[in-house]
């Protein structure tokens, strides 16, 4: 839920389960193991404290509960690799100025963030990157009765090894009835080691009262590139669901 | 490289399309607000309705209710817990006990620490609701 807190002392966490699948292993755009899939189920747990509407700040940690893929082995025989364990967390520390305009609001977000690994990498096969990690985004969301946009850009760049990462979104919404709001959400997401994807889909939210919130999401990759040096599973769907809690 | 400035443009012209569509979204006008305050306030002389400039969104607004619940006089019998978001005309209608007399100051304060603006509210002064400014 990108719903936080613009109240002075405003508090929340929620939870989300994410399912994310995998269908073909790829090098750059080439198909090189096609249907050797990858499983992911997470559990995301989220905070934001707000301090006053212009200054919050934000927890994000995930825990992989079960992940699961094939991968093509010694002799080209069908090899499950598995991982279980947390993710890396994300501090973000979100700069926001707020316009009450005439039937309308609006924000620009400026949100420097960390990313901390948590834990050591144990196996070949890791979920997180298990690297520190700086990023920065800057966003704009606007809002009437009716309608919401948001959209935000963000660039990650991590310690040792791992690329650089860009990444762009675009949600436009439409609230039906109070308390609802349905929309369509983009992602871009490339970096400099030439991985590239575009996902979209629709994704609902629903205010059960004024503390409780959830929000289901649908994504599917409609271009989804790996490296060109190292092959990866590609092609992906993915189902979150949240439930926050505000305060 | 292509795909990149293709996916761009794309997000741009979705971005600039659709900010184009919320800038022209009919603006709730004084008159439309003034009704919508007329029918919240109507037969009920212990409620004010607060000019809650930008409050679009219910959900987002939860802080008027918290704020604005931690002072004195609400009538927490009256409306959905003493108060209403009314979204659509930017208004919070709050309910007081009978022959409370607010601290207009006070909601003010609150109004803001929730992150919005008001200038104005209304109140029925002798059967008749009235504007009545800072």
């Amino acid at each position: 839920m990108n719903m936080m807190p613009r109240w002075d002392g405003g508090y929340g966490f929620q939870l989300i389960t994410e399912c994310i699948h995998r269908r073909d292993v790829k090098l750059g755009d080439r198909v090189i193991g096609s249907g050797l899939t990858e499983n992911i189920n997470k559990l995301h747990l989220e905070a934001v404290y707000t301090w006053d509407r212009s200054i919050r700040m934000t927890f994000k940690l995930p825990y992989i509960s079960d992940a699961r893929r094939e991968q093509i082995g010694i002799g080209g025989i069908k090899e499950i690799q598995e991982y279980k364990g947390f993710g890396d967390m994300t501090i973000a520390l979100p700069l926001k100025r707020y316009f009450n305009l005439a039937a309308r609001s609006e924000s620009w977000t400026l949100a420097p963030q960390i990313r901390i690994p948590i834990g050591k990498k144990k196996n070949v096969y890791q979920v997180p990157d298990r690297v520190w990690g700086t990023g920065i985004s800057i966003g704009y969301e606007t809002e009437t009765y009716r309608w919401f946009l948001s959209t935000s850009a963000k660039l990650w760049v991590f310690d040792s090894k791992e690329p650089s990462e860009w990444g762009w979104t675009l949600d436009l919404g439409w609230k039906p009835a109070d308390g609802t709001l349905l929309l369509i959400e983009t992602d871009i997401k490339w970096d400099n080691h030439d991985a590239f994807s575009i996902s979209s889909g629709p994704a609902i939210y629903w205010r059960w009262s004024d503390r409780v919130h959830t929000r289901i999401e649908f994504k599917h990759d409609f271009i989804s590139e790996v490296s060109a040096h190292e092959p990866d599973h590609s092609n992906a769907d993915n189902l979150r669901f949240g439930i926050g809690f505000v305060f | 490289m292509i795909k990149v400035l293709l996916s761009l443009s794309l997000l741009l012209f979705g971005t600039f399309t659709n900010l184009s569509a919320l800038t022209q979204y009919s603006i709730a006008s004084s008159e439309l607000r003034l009704e919508s305050a007329q029918s919240h306030l109507s037969g009920n002389p212990n409620q004010m309705a607060f000019y809650s400039k930008g409050l679009v969104c219910s959900s987002c607004a939860i802080g008027l209710r918290i704020h604005v619940e931690k002072l004195d006089g609400i009538d927490r019998n009256k409306l959905d817990d003493g108060m209403l978001l009314d979204a659509k005309n930017q208004l919070l209608i709050v309910a007081f006990e009978q022959g409370f007399v607010p601290n207009i100051q006070e909601i003010i304060r609150a109004i803001d620490r929730a992150g919005y603006e008001t200038t104005h509210y209304y109140r029925t002064i002798d059967e008749v609701v009235q504007i009545q400014s800072f």
